[in-house]
């Protein structure tokens, strides 16, 4: 049906029949914000399974000697030595399946801009999301610790942080080193108890403590190796973060590789057996759809105290 | 089930973590997270305020940690081929017990409390994966926004009062078995009561503050020694006596004598779970399917 342009022409006239509604902004899509923290050079290694019949790793661990044991003082000189003994013992891992996948009409894949939210796009995301499955998986790991710092419903103090660093600084054969994980909330209630500490009063640290920061707020503090994430699990009303020496959680993966003479279509498939990933396309012809599915396994393991001191940071979820 | 005196109704339909069915459509924007279970360390305790008679009375109540049962965490593992629910967390439950930790069973009965898992049906704001979202059965969720931690309203008063009867009673399960916490080391209350004190030291020596605020830290602080040596210590009292700790061999055996019954072999089983009782040993090798007879061929000329 022709419109008629009534002198003077407008835009407004004009749009309905020779303009657009909108354009695209000639920029790339963007993604929204999201926590981006990646654990994968925070946790070790600890086995792969692949061909060995299980799917449960032993850590084994040793004790009661060396700097442990000391000599015992002789009654005479001819007294016999008793031999002493020493203690074994072990943690545990194993891993579980993981998966994710998308689909796609191949009507969208024909029709959809070049720029849009497409299978390809979204496949080159899926690494990104084993890696925060592997942050969940850590901190979920971290509730089992048994030491805990903190009272539930009450927010984290500065007394907490002593606590904390009490702790550690009198366990025996510490080396120095704690990594805290804790939530945005609880760095919150960290800096706002510090308003209160006359020691960090003075501009520049009040500044600095108070102030703006990237990821989740996290700020060093007596010594501590801080990390943020709303990935931190929750308890009773309380968020339970967790401190512990490096090396405290580690992570096990079974390696894909052993899967290349299985897979439909090798030489489709993506395999990342670094993180115990494989990716594999596939499509449905009479209803016109694609898919990829991706398929990892992997597993975290909170290794025992007496290696790596660790205590949950506990404090209320408000 | 116990309902949050102090809070608003919730907008979402709460349930006990039993029901089969979610009937409301009305979902909390959150993503779903998996059961859990409440686990105490003998060494942890806390103060925590119950009700008596309209009174506020502080106790010392074992600290619960919430462990979610998430597989590749911890012992939790993939369940596989035909093995029953339980065997995906039966060996969290025996990791829990090699490091003196205690969980208390999710069909536990404390009180009047017979399962302290509630859940909500939830989906996740951008990825739209549906699902249920546990929690304790003494929270309720409060309407999240996209972007933000998910809140919850908490009758802690009833909280505290479940953790009173756990550590008084104990509890007993729907298949009669009975478990118990240790009652609270002295030491352990002691070093607690010496923290709060240098605390309170630390405080009074910090001149430098306003005298405002140095009354008011100096007074928070009194007020928590003064919680910390008043509370009272609860002490078992059940009427069942010489209860075990904790009793998990039923749940156990079924889920190892499935694998034998499968076909897979009693030792290799029994490999995956190293140091069980011999009741439990001995079961899962009775579990082993008989060896079918020699089926007699006919005799040739005979």
């Amino acid at each position: 049906m022709a419109t008629t342009v009534v002198a003077p022409g407008s835009f407004a006239q004009a749009q309905s029949d020779l303009g657009f509604s909108y354009v695209f902004a000639e920029e790339q899509i963007r993604q929204e914000l999201n926590e981006k923290v990646s654990v994968l050079g925070m946790m070790p290694l600890i086995g792969d399974p692949v061909g060995t019949g299980t799917d449960i790793l032993r850590i084994t661990r040793y004790g009661g000697v060396g700097f442990a044991e000391q000599l015992t003082a002789m009654n005479t000189e001819t007294e016999a030595i008793v031999p002493s003994g020493w203690t074994t013992a072990f943690d545990t891992a194993t891993i579980a399946r993981y998966g994710i996948g998308k689909e796609e009409t191949y009507q969208g894949t024909l029709l959809n801009r070049a720029d849009a939210v497409n299978l390809d796009l979204l496949v080159a995301m899926v690494p990104a999301s084993v890696e925060k499955t592997l942050r969940v998986l850590m901190l979920t790991s971290a509730t089992s610790i048994t030491g805990v710092v903190g009272t539930s419903g009450t927010a984290w103090t500065m007394d907490d942080e002593v606590n904390l660093i009490t702790n550690f600084n009198e366990t025996d054969g510490f080396e120095g080193a704690v990594q805290t994980w804790r939530h945005s909330e609880q760095f919150s209630d960290l800096a706002a108890s510090l308003r209160n500490e006359p020691a960090y009063q003075e501009p520049g640290v009040m500044s600095s403590i108070q102030g703006l920061k990237p990821a989740g707020g996290a700020f060093s503090f007596l010594g501590m190796e801080n990390h943020a994430s709303n990935d931190v699990q929750a308890s009773g009303g309380d968020h339970i973060g967790a401190a512990f020496a490096p090396g405290a959680i580690g992570w096990v993966r079974a390696s894909t590789l052993p899967l290349q003479g299985r897979v439909r279509d090798p030489s489709r498939a993506m395999f990342l057996p670094d993180i115990g990933l494989v990716i594999e396309w596939d499509s449905t012809a009479n209803v016109a759809n694609a898919k990829f599915t991706a398929n990892a396994w992997f597993g975290t393991a909170l290794l025992s105290a007496t290696l790596f001191p660790q205590y949950r940071i506990r404090s209320v979820n408000d | 089930m116990p309902i949050p005196s102090h809070a608003q109704e919730s907008p979402y339909q709460i349930e006990p973590a039993n029901l089969a069915e979610v009937q409301s459509e009305n979902v909390l924007q959150a993503s779903p997270t998996p059961v859990f279970h409440l686990v105490h360390y003998p060494d942890n305790w806390e103060i925590g305020l119950v009700d008596e008679g309209g009174q506020k009375v502080a106790y010392w109540l074992p600290e619960m940690q919430a462990v979610p049962v998430v597989p590749g965490v911890n012992m939790c593992r993939t369940l596989r081929k035909d093995e029953p629910k339980e065997a995906a967390y039966t060996g969290q439950l025996a990791w829990f017990a090699q490091r003196g930790q205690i969980a208390v069973p999710m069909d536990a009965i404390v009180g009047k409390t017979d399962c302290y898992i509630a859940r909500v049906a939830c989906q996740h704001p951008r990825t739209k994966r549906v699902g249920k979202r546990h929690f304790d059965c003494w929270s309720r969720p409060k309407p999240t926004k996209v972007g933000k931690s998910v809140k919850f309203w908490r009758d802690e008063l009833a909280a505290n009062a479940w953790r009173l009867e756990l550590v008084r009673r104990g509890w007993v399960r729907p298949d009669g078995t009975t478990g118990r916490l240790p009652d609270a080391d002295p030491d352990v209350i002691a070093e607690k009561i010496d923290r709060a004190e240098y605390h309170l030291a630390r405080k009074e020596a910090e001149t430098g503050l306003p005298e405002r605020a140095y009354e008011n830290e100096v007074k928070a602080r009194q007020a928590l020694l003064e919680q910390h040596t008043g509370a009272k210590v609860p002490t078992f009292e059940g009427v069942t006596a010489a209860v075990p700790v904790v009793d998990y061999s039923t749940a156990l055996i079924q889920a190892l004598a499935s694998r034998v019954k499968a076909g897979e072999e009693p030792d290799a089983v029994l490999a995956t779970f190293p140091d069980l009782g011999p009741a439990i040993v001995a079961a899962v090798h009775a579990a082993k399917p008989a060896p079918k007879p020699a089926s007699k061929g006919k005799g040739k000329g005979e």
